[in-house]
């Protein structure tokens, strides 16, 4: 756990950044009628919204979030895929952002993405050596049919597939899934790529091939230093692959660490919430449960304010009137959030649980030197809820706040 | 006695090809209130065997063997010439084929309560000449092994193939088919993979539990429409949801709805296949929440079917390992998690990260799973198996009770179990 953050100290000091990203926002416009286009406002899709990261030298960016959060949307920004609304970055010093023809063709030959699906990813017509040279083909890399080949074949090996010549002549459909992601893999390699971005790489794959392909990611990484942006909804998975992490939400990057600092002292209270809902693989352990209200906003109609604020359970006043800064809360670490460092977050190894109970009305959870009331009938209510409600739905009394 | 028990239950598809041993001699129990968590890779018949019971096979998938017994009721078991076809297949078809004369001619001489099933006597009498004709040819000394066998065959054959049989045969999968239909869902209720895309988008969702209710329940449409309301209290969708169509429902909702589909009309048992698959990890945390505080409240036995090692930590108290149609472990969770006595769970466990406790290197199991069509001889996990010795390639292993509801279906259980071998 040390040696991993050790190992990214180095790599910021020594070999610098590789890719900058400043401000990245990424919007997609709503089709609308002609009138309604008229008259109506424009609206947006706010996918990624004021990103900024840094991926050093051999360093993997681990991106969690629910699905809609916009990690994606991020990820295919880094590779060019879609072209950010606002926002620079820059790839090896050089500003990316606008690129176009050639000079994006050579970009695109540095960096690399690896898809989700490896049975859709993959053509079904096409064999493992023509899928697999294809990027070698378009780039036009490679001189004789002779250099190809054996630029595939150590793509191939270099994924894990040995002996290549065996794998070489097959069909997507004489392999297996986790051998499919694999020729993904080769496929991103032989290009010698300076980054990849590996998108949910092994979300569509089996419990027991899983850990084979990530091994293999961080065996790459650390032969041949290419970093990663590693995107997943897994946060085991992410903090099991990455030296840092950023936690989206709602396209914003509210939680941005070292991995093994945001796992285990996490700052936003997201982050609490999101990690206390991943399913811990031993029955012995019970951890507390840190529940939120609500369900994630629409990213059409932003929430005004701290983009959290409707479901936080710190809620202030200020958050739904100020947007908070993205600060360095502790050396490392940052959060999107007023209070960063201030609040009584629980955290994953905590024995001591330090929550009252759940709300009746919200189904949010209560913490410790929150104020609430608590009815005749055991129901808890936060103080907020409680104030909406004024009398106990149940057994219809007045609800009382206590400290 | 448990709700519902499965004896060595086997269930395989036809197919061009020839033969899908998907499900192959699974035994387990369940009981009242209690949830079983069924971990297992895809494709290793997790919902095969949740199809068997609930009798929802595909028209090319068939039980061939066992039993399937829910509250003190037969509800799924092969008739007598198909198990004997499939036994005839297999190596040590001599005992096997004994043990199921000796079983079948205690039932027919048994006492009626017994055979006071589903399976009623008029069926095992029909079958009873052939079971004696079979009993004849296994106890003929004159004949010799291959005779033996080449009589039986015969006799199957015919048995399979003549009119008459094939037409008490349809007539017996009638009547449990109709017997069946009273016990899905008022008794046993399942939610499908995918429940996401389970309900019909052109229906209102409301409309479409009231439909159940009304093919289940005795009662009117006006009585039915208001359970619905209270389901949906139950499960924490507004009463307003009623009339919404599914595609107005955000995938949590959705996931909720068919919980309170599968409350509908009181059940027993709840099957839920991948309940939280499509989710994410907070929606995922809230439903199995909901769902175990409905089961406490309202003493369901339920099965959870999923991939998620870690989700069945967090709800069961019983779990069983499938890999490649057999169930490899089972019995208490704890038991399982701390001290396995197999090979094949050590190895998923070990390949599951955690956000808990120190960050440890993942061991990935060699390999990938079987073709189900042409599984490995010997135990099926021997080719992925660091264990694995000259025995497993030859030999299935049976299965071992290690400890107090705590079984292993591995050569080394035992050792392995006690820790000699690591």
């Amino acid at each position: 756990m040390e040696a991993v953050e050790e190992e990214r100290e180095d790599v910021e000091s020594e070999e610098g950044v590789v890719y900058k990203v400043v401000n990245l926002t990424k919007l997609f416009p709503i089709k609308s009628g002609f009138f309604a286009s008229l008259f109506g406002k424009e609206k947006n899709v706010h996918a990624v919204n004021d990103v900024n990261f840094t991926i050093g030298e051999g360093e993997i960016l681990g991106m969690v979030g629910e699905s809609g959060c916009g990690k994606t949307t991020c990820g295919r920004c880094l590779v060019r895929l879609e072209t950010p609304t606002e926002g620079h970055m820059y790839f090896g010093g050089k500003d990316i952002t606008g690129l176009k023809g050639r000079e994006l063709k050579s970009f695109r030959r540095d960096v690399q993405m690896v898809f989700q699906d490896p049975y859709e990813s993959l053509n079904p017509r096409l064999n493992v050596y023509t899928t697999v040279s294809e990027p070698l083909v378009v780039h036009g890399v490679g001189e004789s049919a002779d250099e190809r080949d054996d630029m595939v074949a150590k793509a191939l090996q270099y994924a894990e597939l040995k002996p290549p010549e065996e794998f070489m002549y097959r069909y997507p459909h004489e392999l297996s899934g986790g051998q499919r992601q694999r020729v993904a893999i080769a496929r991103t390699l032989v290009l010698r790529p300076r980054f990849i971005v590996a998108d949910e790489p092994v979300s569509m794959l089996d419990v027991s091939i899983r850990a084979g392909i990530m091994n293999l990611m961080l065996s790459l990484r650390e032969r041949y230093k290419i970093p990663f942006l590693f995107i997943s909804h897994d946060v085991s998975v992410t903090r099991y692959m990455s030296h840092s992490i950023a936690v989206m939400y709602l396209g914003y990057i509210v939680e941005l660490g070292a991995s093994e600092a945001v796992i285990k002292d996490p700052l936003h209270p997201y982050t609490e919430a999101l990690l206390s809902a991943v399913p811990v693989p031993d029955p012995t352990m019970k951890h507390g449960r840190v529940k939120i209200k609500g369900d994630l906003p629409s990213p059409i109609d932003m929430p005004p304010g701290c983009v959290f604020h409707p479901r936080c359970l710190y809620r202030k006043d200020i958050c739904d009137k100020e947007m908070p800064q993205f600060k360095e809360a502790r050396p490392g670490h940052y959060a999107l959030c007023h209070f960063a460092g201030e609040l009584p977050i629980q955290r994953p190894d905590d024995e001591e649980i330090f929550e009252v109970g759940v709300c009746e009305y919200c189904k949010a959870t209560i913490k410790k030197g929150m104020s609430y009331a608590k009815c005749d009938c055991n129901k808890l209510y936060h103080e907020s809820c409680a104030s909406q409600l004024d009398e106990c739905p149940i057994c219809k009394k007045k609800l009382q706040v206590e400290e | 006695m448990a709700m519902l028990e499965v004896n060595n239950l086997k269930t395989y598809f036809r197919i061009l090809k020839g033969t899908v041993y998907a499900v192959d001699g699974v035994t387990f129990h369940l009981d009242r209130g209690e949830t079983m968590g069924m971990v297992g890779e895809s494709g290793c018949g997790k919902t095969t065997t949740a199809f068997a019971i609930t009798r929802l096979l595909p028209f090319n998938g068939e039980i061939v063997g066992g039993e399937i017994v829910f509250d003190g009721t037969l509800i799924g078991r092969a008739d007598f010439p198909t198990e004997l076809a499939e036994i005839l297949k297999e190596p040590l078809w001599l005992p096997e084929t004994r043990a199921l004369v000796e079983r079948k001619l205690r039932k027919l001489s048994g006492p009626e309560e017994e055979s006071s099933t589903l399976e009623s006597m008029r069926h095992l009498e029909q079958e009873s000449a052939c079971v004696e004709d079979v009993n004849v040819t296994l106890n003929d000394a004159s004949l010799s092994e291959e005779e033996i066998k080449g009589e039986l065959e015969a006799i199957v054959d015919d048995e399979l193939n003549s009119f008459f049989a094939k037409r008490r045969r349809r007539r017996f999968d009638r009547e449990i088919e109709e017997k069946m239909a009273d016990i899905r869902w008022s008794k046993i209720s399942m939610i499908f993979q995918g429940a996401m895309n389970a309900f019909n988008p052109v229906y209102k969702v409301g409309d479409q539990i009231v439909e159940a209710l009304l093919e289940h329940e005795d009662m009117t449409k006006d009585e039915a429409k208001e359970r619905v309301l209270e389901l949906f209290d139950m499960v924490g969708l507004e009463r307003s949801r009623v009339t919404g169509y599914p595609h107005e429902f955000s995938g949590g909702m959705r996931q909720r709805a068919i919980i309170a589909m599968s409350l509908a009309c009181n059940p027993q048992l709840i099957i839920a296949d991948e309940p939280t698959t499509a989710l994410d990890v907070i929606m995922q945390d809230r439903i199995l929440g909901e769902i175990r505080e409905l089961q406490r409240e309202l003493h369901i036995a339920m099965m959870i079917i999923t991939h998620d090692i870690s989700v069945v930590a967090e709800v069961a108290e019983t779990i069983g390992i499938m890999y490649a149609g057999k169930l490899f472990e089972f019995g208490d969770i704890v038991s399982i998690f701390e001290q396995s006595a197999n090979p094949y769970t050590i190895g998923l466990t070990g390949a599951y990260p955690s956000i808990k406790g120190e960050r440890k290197k993942l061991i990935a199991i060699p390999g990938s799973p079987p073709d189900l069509s042409e599984p490995p001889h010997g135990c099926r996990f021997h080719p992925r198996c660091k264990f694995a010795q000259e025995i497993c390639r030859r030999e299935e292993p049976a299965s071992v009770e290690v400890a107090k509801n705590h079984w292993s279906l591995c050569h080394f259980a035992k050792e392995i179990y006690s820790g000699q071998l690591t």
